[in-house]
């Protein structure tokens, strides 16, 4: 209870200062400003290579900046580890390593407080099978990784990133690989869970931006653009420097808005 | 040679460092082939023979020196592993010759008569003093500690990484860490299967477990187990043929290894021709219970 009133003084809980980030001579990301707030549903939209991963990656303290600064509630990255739950775009790990999709989920229990000979608990059980069961992997449990489909995987990947039960989660297109009813089932559950964390999704699906996040950034190598989820055609236009029938084509309660009927929406 | 093992003292030696040595490789040889870390490991473990020299050269025992240049290798490459994006296999290429080429260098530069090195380059297990008995003791027990106290953390470690970083696992100490256990196995092995040969016993036992176990615990437990059998059948045909014990196992463990692999890929078609004769049978999309 004490960590709530810490926070809503906090009011932002990511706080991302003039953030510039370079590959070697590459520029991936350009002087980004970015404040998330408490329990903010924050979808990261942009063209392939325009650094939504990397930013991601800077928040979870995997890459260090260039330049600029990153706070999570308050501190830097690296201090704010096991805070933060994360669905990685691409695995790196090896398919064939001897673990099965429980011991996966199971991971997420650990932290930098585990102790020597650590044995998983009752509760750590509970957490990992009501998860397993949530994402609907529980009866795949015993299998091992490898012998999972692209979507079965995503969805333990997803379930141990919540048995972290982190207090944010960031999800790197973390529905690419998942067939329509699967979709908008995770959608309903991080919906729910949104309630009580602040959750950070890149995503390509345009739907999901419609129906489900409550602000947006757009993001290319700069930020062009965060706040509340409907977008001109302008902006669009400066993201992707592409015909806006693409993105908009097929959105149900249509994301953008008519061309000059910008509701108060402003570049950042 | 059961009567002898009663007997002699320096058999008894042989099988309680070949069954030691098998241990520390079953565990540390799982975490390297899963982890890819052969080529490291091979790096490591032929810095070795600088030590070795080194050893000789200060008058000290040989293993002791060993120790201090592995881990002092094991060191730097978990450096130049974590501080660069390029290809590791090229600093360790170097290493690995550095190593042998330091050897050989403290051995030209130690006054007297030049040592016999081929019982350190080929193992020669019949040579175990007490003393190597006890240090041998104590870096596999290290080992077996190290990793029954951090199993959960290293096998994230081993899985995921950047997960595991982000979660708060302390992933540059686990590796750091790993690295010197590897340190430490290759001495432990040196006298059973010697310098060159150990890359056999590091990864032909994990590599043939594999086929039994989706489960590291039990991956490390099997391999550990195989490494008793190919070491102490090894150590009787050397006994018994009179040829050299470092040799005796590792053809012995290729022989084992070569014969599962051709059992494996024919165990492979005769499971693919059954499934394509049952197609109908809807045994491919079985589905899940
Ligand atoms: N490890 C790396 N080394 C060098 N360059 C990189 C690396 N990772 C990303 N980049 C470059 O940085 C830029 C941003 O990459 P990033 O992965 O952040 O894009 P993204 O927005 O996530 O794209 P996508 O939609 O394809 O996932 C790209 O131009 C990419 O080529
Ligand atoms: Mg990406």
């Amino acid at each position: 209870m004490n960590r709530k009133r810490v926070n809503e003084k906090l009011e932002y809980v990511i706080n991302v200062s003039n953030l510039t980030v370079y590959y070697q001579k590459m520029c991936a990301l350009s002087n980004v400003n970015l404040k998330v707030r408490d329990r903010e549903f924050l979808g990261i939209i942009g063209p392939n290579g325009g650094g939504k991963s990397t930013l991601l990656k800077a928040i979870l303290g995997l890459i260090s900046p260039s330049s600029g600064k990153i706070e999570v509630y308050g501190k830097p990255p690296a201090k704010a580890l096991g805070l933060m739950g994360y669905v990685p775009q691409f695995t790196k790990f090896h398919r064939d390593f001897p673990i099965t999709v429980e011991e996966t989920v199971l991971m997420g229990r650990l932290s930098g407080k585990t102790p020597l000979f650590h044995k998983y608990s009752k509760t750590d059980m509970d957490i990992a099978h009501s998860l397993m069961d949530k994402l609907e992997i529980y009866s795949l449990r015993k299998r091992q990784i490898g012998q999972l489909s692209g979507g079965q995987l995503q969805r333990t990947l997803i379930a141990r990133a919540l048995t972290v039960e982190p207090k944010i989660l960031i999800l790197d297109e973390p529905t690419a690989s998942l067939d329509a009813e699967s979709k908008s089932h995770i959608y309903s559950i991080l919906e729910k869970l949104n309630r009580d964390m602040t959750i950070i999704m890149v995503t390509h699906d345009m739907n999901a931006i419609s129906s489900h996040v409550h602000s947006l950034a757009c993001l290319n190598k700069k930020l062009f653009y965060h706040g509340h989820s409907e977008l001109s055609d302008d902006i669009i236009h400066q993201i992707y420097g592409c015909p806006i029938d693409l993105i908009a084509h097929g959105v149900p309660h249509r994301v953008l808005k008519e061309h000059g009927s910008n509701g108060g929406n402003s570049l950042v | 040679m059961f009567d002898s093992l009663l007997q002699y003292q320096f058999l008894q030696n042989a099988v309680i460092s070949a069954i030691l040595a098998s241990i520390a490789c079953g565990i540390i040889g799982s975490i390297i082939i899963e982890k890819r870390l052969v080529m490291m490991s091979g790096g490591i473990a032929h810095t070795a023979f600088g030590g070795i020299g080194l050893g000789y050269f200060l008058g000290i025992e040989p293993i002791i020196g060993a120790l201090f240049i592995t881990i002092f290798a094991a060191m730097g490459i978990a450096t130049i592993k974590r501080k660069t994006t390029m290809n590791t296999d090229i600093p360790i290429g170097i290493f690995w010759a550095a190593g042998m080429s330091l050897g050989i260098l403290f051995i030209a530069l130690t006054p007297g008569y030049p040592p016999d090195m081929t019982t350190y380059l080929f193992g020669d297990i019949l040579t175990v003093s007490r003393n190597n008995l006890y240090i041998i003791t104590l870096l596999d027990a290290v080992v077996i500690f190290a990793v029954a106290a951090l199993y959960h953390q290293l096998k994230a470690y081993l899985f995921d990484e950047e997960f595991s970083t982000v979660i708060g696992i302390k992933t540059t100490l686990i590796e750091y860490l790993l690295f010197i256990l590897i340190a430490l196995t290759v001495v432990v092995v040196i006298h059973v299967i010697g310098i060159i040969l150990i890359m056999a016993l590091l990864t032909a036992p994990p590599a043939i477990a594999k086929l039994f176990t989706n489960n590291l615990k039990k991956l490390m437990l099997t391999s550990s187990l195989l490494g008793i059998f190919f070491t102490l059948t090894g150590l009787w045909i050397s006994y018994t043929l009179n040829i050299p014990s470092g040799a005796a196992i590792a053809l012995f463990i290729s022989l084992v290894y070569g014969m599962v692999s051709i059992i494996k890929v024919i165990m492979e078609r005769k499971v693919k021709s059954q499934q394509l004769r049952t197609q109908d049978n809807d045994l491919i999309d079985k589905p899940l219970p």
